[in-house]
């Protein structure tokens, strides 16, 4: 670490930034303790008039110390920039002191909060990459200052010894690759995975839908729906409460994918994803703006999902995955921030394949032919490890216990245990052309993850005796942004793989991030 | 499985499966079987509590029960310190373990973030060290070998600090 220059121009943020400041505070009480919310609110509603107005008084308490604690906060917080580092300087209590070189910048993004908007400031984030490197987020700066700002780090962003065709065709100054009509962004909005639905009625108000950051707030919600129940069922009889029941299902199947709708449009009405030599740029949002960029370079792997919804829409959707800062979570915190993903949404198949050239020079996505994994063994094992203990034991204590004709369940099971582990049995594949590798997943959806062999990060081959014995393997694939698993593959093919990968690694001066 | 548009031939590439793997440091199976004593003696001793106790003869299964165990999940843990093995290339390192179920993980160097060389106090008493290699790939460590002499787990880690260098300054 180079060390802190002694006089330098420190810089604090606008005071609007105190709103800033005071609105994570409580996106991170409500994403973190929304249990502990849910139960104050119980408290609330349950309590006799003493209790509510110490609760009242408590909760007035805890905004004194939130407002006063975001002003500290803004005060302390001050940054500058000296020649290719980003200086900051924050905490109340506990103070730190981060600097983060320009050349390691994973990810900028711009956004302009309703808040900030009237002010004419933006947020500026910049992302990094290495082990335990933090996100640092200049909040409250003027926008043209941001833009300036994010210009200059981007030109001086590590240059990388890359010398891939077509990278000189920079002749336009910046060309539109993509943008969607609100028609798309409904369907994005429809064919976001349906457990997103109920995570997307959280996430819409917390930013962009992330399973990893609102599990948490996920299971409040359940607790919720669960005394939600409890209170139908003791209000009216058995039949009223399954009317009740069925209504309520009915509003939330319905309700569900409208909120999702709603959230898709919030988050990306009017999205253009547009190139600027080896940048991409992503504009979108209703109410708050979001300006993201991303170096060619940057991007390890390419996603592309397409569930049920999707397909009977004919759409894909392709995210971008980035290196984690940090790779994976760290220190037991849940990612703080969902910018590990870079979403192009709602693709046609002809957009799909000219994009996924683009991001990745050379890669032919038409041309792969997948690979299948041994069925039976695959099969078998999750049978027999999996489904056939637990299934023998219910069933065996239930026709014990209750009647003998349980044992008639049986076979429905493990029939139905067959059709599902068939399903996903079809859905995996694996396949390499070229340069690039590529791996299929999925249950009903499809999930095909494309990345470059190359930036590979490291390779693992798993055998089971029984694997060695019949010439199978399980194959690791490591990337800076997530491990793929390919279950029961040809040994043969696994190490072909290892080994191709293991040359391109090896053979190749590029830098991976 | 199909290779379309191959620049290398796949039979000219160098492959790890023909790798020659080396044995761990030959005092490493010492350490590991004290290290097993360490464990299963206090063990076998307290076994033996009941029957002190209670005086009858049949509490006597419980420390026989018990040497079983040790003497089979012990000989099961020096076998895996035996079949460990490493072969480091010219870009890369192999790390093969596991009894039955056997892993080979490969790290090639440029894609090596930091080494780090560990020793416990039994490791030390036997000259041993253990040399971990993080990835970007991976929440944890990618790699952790622990049974090499400290002297070899010294040279591997100035090997492979000089090779990040060099892909550094690429």
């Amino acid at each position: 670490m180079s060390e802190t220059p002694s006089n330098l121009n420190w810089q604090r943020t606008s005071p609007v930034a105190v709103a800033f400041f005071l609105l994570n505070g409580a996106r991170k009480i409500v994403s973190n303790g929304l249990p502990a919310v849910a139960v104050g609110v119980a408290a609330y509603a349950s309590g006799s008039g003493i209790r509510k107005s110490w609760l009242l008084a408590g909760l007035l308490l805890v905004s004194v110390i939130s407002v006063a604690g975001s002003i500290l906060a803004w005060f302390r917080f001050r940054f500058c920039i000296v020649d290719d580092r980003v200086w900051v300087r924050s905490g109340v209590l506990h103070r730190e002191e981060l600097s983060v070189e320009f050349g390691r910048v994973q990810n900028i993004s711009i956004r302009e909060p309703v808040y900030m908007r009237p002010f004419g400031l933006a947020l500026l984030s910049i992302d990094t990459v290495g082990s335990g490197q933090k996100e640092i987020v200049l909040g409250g700066i003027k926008k043209d200052k941001a833009i300036e700002l994010r210009d200059m780090i981007l030109s001086k962003a590590r240059v990388v010894t890359e010398d891939l065709p077509g990278e000189e065709d920079c002749s336009s100054d910046n060309a539109l690759l993509l943008s969607r009509s609100p028609r798309d962004i409904i369907i994005y909005g429809l064919t976001v995975n349906f457990i997103l639905w109920v995570l997307i009625a959280v996430g819409a108000f917390f930013g962009t839908p992330n399973l990893a950051e609102n599990s948490f707030s996920w299971l409040g919600t359940k607790i919720q729906i669960q005394d939600v129940l409890t209170t139908i069922e003791s209000a009216g009889g058995l039949f009223g409460s399954i009317l009740i029941l069925i209504g309520l299902v009915l509003v939330i199947f319905l309700l569900l994918p409208l909120i999702s709708v709603l959230g898709a449009l919030v988050r990306h009405y009017g999205y253009r994803l547009s190139v600027e030599g080896e940048t991409y740029r992503k504009n979108s949002g209703l109410l708050t703006r979001h300006d993201e960029s991303l170096k060619r370079h940057k991007i390890q792997a390419v996603v592309l999902k397409q569930n049920f919804v999707a397909r009977f829409f004919k759409r894909t959707n392709m995210y971008l995955r980035i290196a984690s800062a940090g790779s994976g979570v760290e220190n037991g915190q849940l990612p703080t921030g969902p910018r590990t993903t870079f979403l192009v949404p709602a693709l046609h198949k002809i957009e799909l394949t000219e994009l996924v050239a683009e991001f990745f020079p050379g890669c032919e996505f038409d041309a792969v032919q997948f690979s299948r994994i041994n069925r039976r063994r695959f099969s078998t094992v999750i049978l027999g490890w999996t489904v056939l203990p637990p299934s023998l034991l219910v069933t065996g204590l239930l026709s014990l216990i209750v009647s003998w004709k349980f044992v008639f369940v049986l076979p429905i099971v493990w029939a139905l245990a067959g059709v599902i582990i068939s399903q996903f049995w079809h859905k995996i594949g694996y396949g390499v052309v070229g340069d690039y590798g590529f791996v299929r997943h999925g249950f009903v959806g499809t999930k095909i993850t494309v990345f470059p062999l190359f930036k590979v990060q490291r390779i693992d081959i798993r055998q089971t005796p029984g694997q060695r014995r019949r010439g199978l393997a399980h194959l690791a694939v490591h990337l800076a942004s997530h491990t793929l698993n390919i279950p029961y593959m040809c040994v043969q093919d696994a190490k072909k793989i290892r080994d191709l990968a293991l040359y391109h690694v090896e053979s190749s001066n590029r830098a991976w991030y | 499985m199909a290779f379309i548009n191959l620049q290398v031939s796949m039979t000219d590439l160098p492959s790890a499966d023909e790798l020659v793997m080396e044995p761990m440091a030959a005092v490493y199976e010492r350490e590991v079987k004290i290290q097993q004593l360490i464990i299963w003696l206090p063990l076998l001793m307290v076994s033996f509590v009941p029957f002190l106790l209670g005086q009858f003869i049949f509490l006597l299964l419980i420390p026989v029960v018990m040497l079983m165990l040790a003497t089979i999940i012990s000989r099961l843990v020096i076998r895996k310190s035996q079949v460990k093995g490493v072969a480091l290339r010219e870009f890369d390192i192999a790390y093969q373990s596991g009894l039955f179920w056997r892993k080979t993980v490969i790290v090639a160097f440029n894609r090596v973030q930091h080494v780090e060389v560990s020793s416990g106090p039994l490791q030390r008493k036997f000259g041993l060290a253990t040399v971990k290699f993080f990835t970007a790939g991976g929440s944890s460590v990618d790699l952790s070998i622990d049974g090499l002499t400290a002297e070899r787990a010294e040279q591997v880690r100035a090997f492979i600090a000089t090779k990040i260098d060099d892909s550094a300054t690429q």
